[in-house]
């Protein structure tokens, strides 16, 4: 680099400066540093006058699980079910796949939804519907569940962020037009926690400091010369990121805390440390966690897949329900499993048995969050094509977490372009929760 | 005294020789606007604000020409010349350098939603891509540029890359067409894909007898070739034995690896030159219609194209490009003006310059009307205009927050102040981190075909063509073949000189990058484009951004970096005045008051040599660094 740095008194003595007048008076709060930190009032109110639940864990099954191999057995049928036995389940009378033997123990504490449609049967329309209640569109982008929630419940835990999505795609986790400050916080390997929390190994507790300090000052010098909301929002952004930094909570990203016994409890796997990391973010007060499992496309193979597929599940989901119900959570977590669309009854033998899209019928799962315990909502048809009874759509599903957690579903939010959106999805969808799930 | 610097603008005009329109042009244009703002502030009565000082100048001038900030060298040897006009020789020098072209790709990416590629569908898009990239380093006029992408036929990878605009929306032409209307025309018609938009004049009538134009298979080829192989069991049998199968986590069997195959071969290749007629949609709900009636194509304003609903034309894309590039177009020539104007100027002359609003109704009409026919004159030449911009005083006054605080009117007396975009922070990290970052690492067009990325084919300009002139059976046989041999690893070996689509990683600018930058990158964190939307990229600030900076990419790649080019050059002085004065120069392009400068020896006495970095780093994470004014 050919620096000729020694001129520098030469530009001493130039005195490029900039401009100090000092031409702007104080400024109030900037909305945008509002916009980040305010909590809008919590709901205390539902529908049926339940105490709504604090969090919500969001579990999703990404590709598309087969309901009749897990939730939605159609023993009857052979040519249908294939290989797969029923084993009794919890719910009295209620017989789960033999690929879900823990889950089946504790199914007691859950509510199965057998009638979930949809119209999307590629994945990436139905992924994107299922997480944002909205079809995707070339010209806006949907915020997400968890973004939805995160708004209109607000944060209870002020020093972390409200919505953590756990090796979950960004474009499923996104803020979309409500911007990146309501998009989840991004953990990859949930072993390594949430990303830069911790100061560089190179700088002592007392450099770190004396840094913001030093920014301090040449900020305040810099907001006398140029005064602006942006500006004055960035000081918060900042202000944040220590809090997180020094929140006495951050230890709820650090897995390492718990014992051998619960790591293996919920298995070695990204997903079940992902639950395991959901459990101890929601106990300090994170208000939507995300986790998603992937490879339920199973076209190729289906049963050998749906059964490996189910391990991790199984021991994750069943260790998740057994763990917050322990300490005392479950009733104020919601606890959702759901996926794009179910598998179709036919089975591909020329794919090796594959089992290919479908969305027509499919399965949901709902836990705690005040909802019924050991109870089973709507049917499929005899193979499990339709929905025969209380069909349930993603904008209903979606407008039950809002009500679960105390949120009205119908509350209409405006993007930047200036249009209107729900939780719940558009109007003609009518999206309304289903108030039998709940107890 | 000549600098280097000096010599380097004159040089960097020589080669060029055929610059299009002379200084004396530019600059009297420049006066025009000045004069109209002027005006303006006459009119409402306020004093014209100062100019800006030479550090903020310079800083200023390179990030809205080029993306960053001036490297170390660049910055010194502006400041340090003594010349009358050296804010003009900066301008000549920033829009002939390699920044400026990377900074319009970037734009040019976001604007037209342009990813690497589709994950869903297997298609890479770096024909288009480079296409787009080359228009931007050739300086392409406007005019042009969106006339050769709504009618360029032909296969993306062989004849134009401009080909491939349709085929980045497969699938979804209705999108696309809504998405050409408000980059090219500021118009807004994405509510009328479904309905009568209550908001706007514009109907669902509107929206279809539009799409007639572009009407026709625009975004793929017949892909028979391919799905005849689809339910083939000797086929799918072929994946239990082949050595694809869970080799580096990929999967193939033969329907797949011809599909990915084939992706290229499809890319672009518009079949149809646009019917020029559509059939309503089944959902049709209004009565001036019905569902499944043929409409024939019909422009809803300027200058009326139209064609009939009675047979295909197959002249739709044509007309329809030139209708929208027209001169009596007016949103064509007021969406490109107003957009140039709020890069280059930091303030927009309307709520939003990519919605078109009629000046009457503007607070501008005098200079928005100016600005649009200034554009045409220039025959869309995007250099000359916005190097026009930054010759106005009006660029150079100090920046102004008045209006966004106290609800004032907007004078234009002065830009606002925004935090730097991803791609500015990412690119201006680079300055103090490399030598010179406009001269690192950067993206080529890919001459090998390579299937996934790693199995190669052949040379794309021989496969592909061979590909599409096969019929269904050779096809059939040639898939089998390359397929079986390259599984036993007997397939084609690349040439020396055939390049493989390898991804640029590491240091180097964003434009060179992946598109989009992968997720949790600085670029990602710090609100890039996801090139799915149109206004993808946001400049919000995050508490992730904040950690990243305080904690993360900054500390690795500057602070605590002995290598980075602002370390070497501190290690390089012993002084300690002028290590501090060196540190301010690099990253805020100025020197330190008094002031500051006290509180850096402070610093200097208490942590010793730990403390450079104290200064470096707070230096990076305050305001004055990420903030464009």
């Amino acid at each position: 680099m050919s620096l000729r740095f020694n001129s520098q008194d030469e530009l001493t003595r130039r005195q490029f400066m900039l401009d100090n007048a000092k031409r702007y008076l104080g400024v109030s709060l900037s909305p945008l540093l509002g916009a980040t930190l305010a909590t809008p009032a919590f709901a205390q109110k539902t529908k049926n006058n339940r105490k709504p639940a604090k969090s919500v864990i969001y579990l999703y099954m990404l590709g598309g699980m087969s309901h009749i191999d897990t939730f939605d057995l159609k023993q009857k049928k052979k040519d249908i079910q294939g290989p797969v036995k029923g084993i009794k389940s919890a719910i009295g009378g209620y017989e789960l796949s033999e690929y879900l033997p823990l889950t089946a123990k504790v199914l007691n504490k859950a509510t199965v939804i057998n009638s979930m449609t949809s119209t999307q049967g590629a994945h990436d329309q139905g992924i994107y519907l299922a997480h944002k209640s909205y079809s995707p569109l070339g010209t806006i982008s949907h915020p997400s569940l968890g973004s939805w929630i995160t708004r209109l419940a607000g944060r209870e835990n002020k020093d972390l962020p409200g919505y953590v999505a756990i090796d979950s795609p960004a474009r499923y986790s996104s803020g979309g037009w409500m911007g990146a400050n309501y998009s989840a916080a991004m953990v990859g390997d949930p072993k390594e926690g949430l990303k830069n929390v911790e100061r560089a190994n190179s700088v002592s507790e007392n450099d770190f400091d004396r840094r913001l300090a030093l920014t301090d000052k040449l900020n305040e010098r810099f907001h006398k010369n140029y005064a602006s909301p942006e500006a004055k929002g960035f000081k918060g952004v900042f202000d944040e990121a220590v809090r997180v930094m020094k929140s006495k909570d951050l230890d709820a990203f650090d897995l390492s805390q718990e014992d051998s016994a619960i790591h293996s409890l919920y298995g070695n796997s990204n997903f079940g440390q992902g639950c395991l990391l959901a459990r101890r973010l929601v106990e300090v007060g994170v208000r939507f966690v995300q986790v998603t499992l992937g490879g339920w496309d199973t076209h190729f193979d289906n049963f050998t897949a749906v059964e490996a597929r189910c391990k991790t599940l199984d021991k994750a989901y069943s260790a998740l329900l057994t763990d917050l119900d322990r300490k005392g959570l479950l009733e104020s977590t919601l606890v959702v499993l759901t996926t794009e669309f179910g598998r179709t009854p036919e089975i591909d033998k020329s794919y090796n048995y594959g089992r290919s899209h479908h969305p027509g019928a499919f399965s949901s799962v709902l836990a705690g969050g005040g909802v019924k315990e050991g109870y089973v909502y709507g049917e499929s048809d005899a193979i499990g094509r339709k929905v025969k009874d209380k069909p349930v759509t993603f904008f209903d599903l979606n407008s039950t977490i809002a009500e679960a957690v105390g949120v009205n579903h119908n509350e209409v939010l405006y993007s930047p372009s200036k249009r209107p959106f729900k939780v719940s999805g558009p109007d003609k969808q009518k999206g309304t929760p289903v108030m039998d799930l709940f107890s | 005294m000549k600098s280097r610097f000096l010599t380097l603008c004159l040089c960097s005009l020589l080669p060029l020789g055929a610059q299009e329109w002379s200084a004396e042009r530019i600059k009297s244009n420049a006066l025009k606007i000045d004069r109209i703002v002027a005006e303006n502030f006459k009119s409402v009565g306020i004093k014209v604000p100062d100019v800006a000082d030479d550090s903020t100048f310079v800083r200023r001038a390179f990030l809205v020409s080029t993306g960053r900030i001036p490297t170390p060298a660049e910055a010194l040897q502006f400041l340090e010349l003594e010349s009358e006009n050296k804010r003009e020789l900066l301008i000549e020098y920033l829009y002939e350098s390699d920044g400026y072209n990377s900074h319009t790709t970037n734009w040019l990416m976001d604007l037209l939603r342009l990813k690497d590629g589709d994950a869903n569908r297997q298609m890479s898009f770096a024909p288009l891509i480079h296409w787009v990239r080359n228009a931007a380093e050739t300086n392409l006029h406007w005019d042009e540029f969106t006339e050769k992408l709504l009618s360029s036929r032909g296969n993306a990878w062989t004849d134009s890359g401009a080909a491939g605009y349709f085929s980045r929306d497969a699938g979804m032409l209705e999108d696309n067409l809504a998405n050409t209307m408000r980059v090219f025309l500021g118009t807004r018609m994405e509510c009328a894909q479904c309905h009568d938009d209550p908001f706007q004049e514009w109907e669902r009538m509107d929206f279809y007898h539009l799409a007639a134009f572009v009407s026709g298979d625009q975004q793929t080829v017949n892909r028979k070739k391919n799905l005849a192989l689809q339910n083939r069991p000797e086929f799918l049998k072929m994946a239990a034995k082949s050595p694809f199968n869970n080799k580096g986590g990929i999967s193939m069997n033969l329907y797949f690896f011809s599909d990915r195959l084939y992706s290229h071969v499809e890319f672009g290749v518009p079949k149809s030159k646009g019917k020029g007629r559509i059939r309503l949609p089944k959902d049709y709900q209004y009565s001036d219609g019905d569902p499944g009636e043929y409409i024939g194509a019909k422009t809803p304003f300027a200058g009326r194209a139209k064609s009939s609903s009675k047979k295909d034309k197959g002249d739709g894309l044509e007309k329809f490009a030139q209708w929208v590039t027209a001169e009596d177009n007016e949103r064509f020539s007021q969406t490109i003006a107003l957009n140039l104007w709020e890069r280059v100027m930091g303030i927009s002359l309307t709520e939003n310059p990519g919605d078109y609003v009629e000046p009457e109704r503007t607070n501008f009409k005098k200079l928005i009307t100016e600005l649009t026919n200034m554009i045409a004159q220039y025959g869309y030449d995007m250099k000359a205009f916005q190097k026009t911009l930054m010759h106005t005083k009006t660029f150079q006054f100090v920046s102004s927050n008045k209006h966004l605080l106290n609800g004032a009117k907007n004078c234009l007396d002065g830009r606002n102040l925004k935090r730097m975009t991803a791609e500015q922070m990412w690119d201006s990290l680079l300055s103090l981190g490399t030598a010179h970052p406009d001269k690192l690492p950067k993206r080529q067009e890919p001459t090998g075909l390579f299937v996934a990325d790693r199995y190669y084919v052949g040379e794309i300009d021989e496969v592909v063509p061979m590909i599409s002139k096969m019929s269904n059976e050779e096809y059939k046989d040639y898939i089998t073949k390359i397929y079986v041999e390259i599984s036993e690893g007997r397939g084609p070996k690349p040439s020396a000189s055939s390049i493989r689509p390898e991804k640029i990683t590491g240091l180097a600018r964003a434009s060179e990058l992946s598109s989009p930058a992968p997720s949790g990158h600085l670029l990602d964190v710090f609100g890039q484009s996801d090139r799915i939307e149109i206004d993808g990229a946001t400049l919000e600030g995050t508490v992730s951004q904040a950690l990243e900076m305080l904690n993360g990419k900054v500390q690795e790649i500057i602070v605590d970096n002995e290598e980075a080019s602002l370390n070497k050059a501190i290690n390089s002085i012993s002084d300690v005045e002028q290590k501090i004065r060196t540190i301010f120069l690099v990253t805020l392009n100025r020197v330190p008051d008094a002031e500051e400068f006290q509180m850096c020896l402070e610093e200097v006495s208490q942590t010793g040599d730990r403390a450079y970095r104290n200064i470096i780093s707070a230096l990076i994470c305050s305001q004055e660094f990420f903030f464009v004014f």
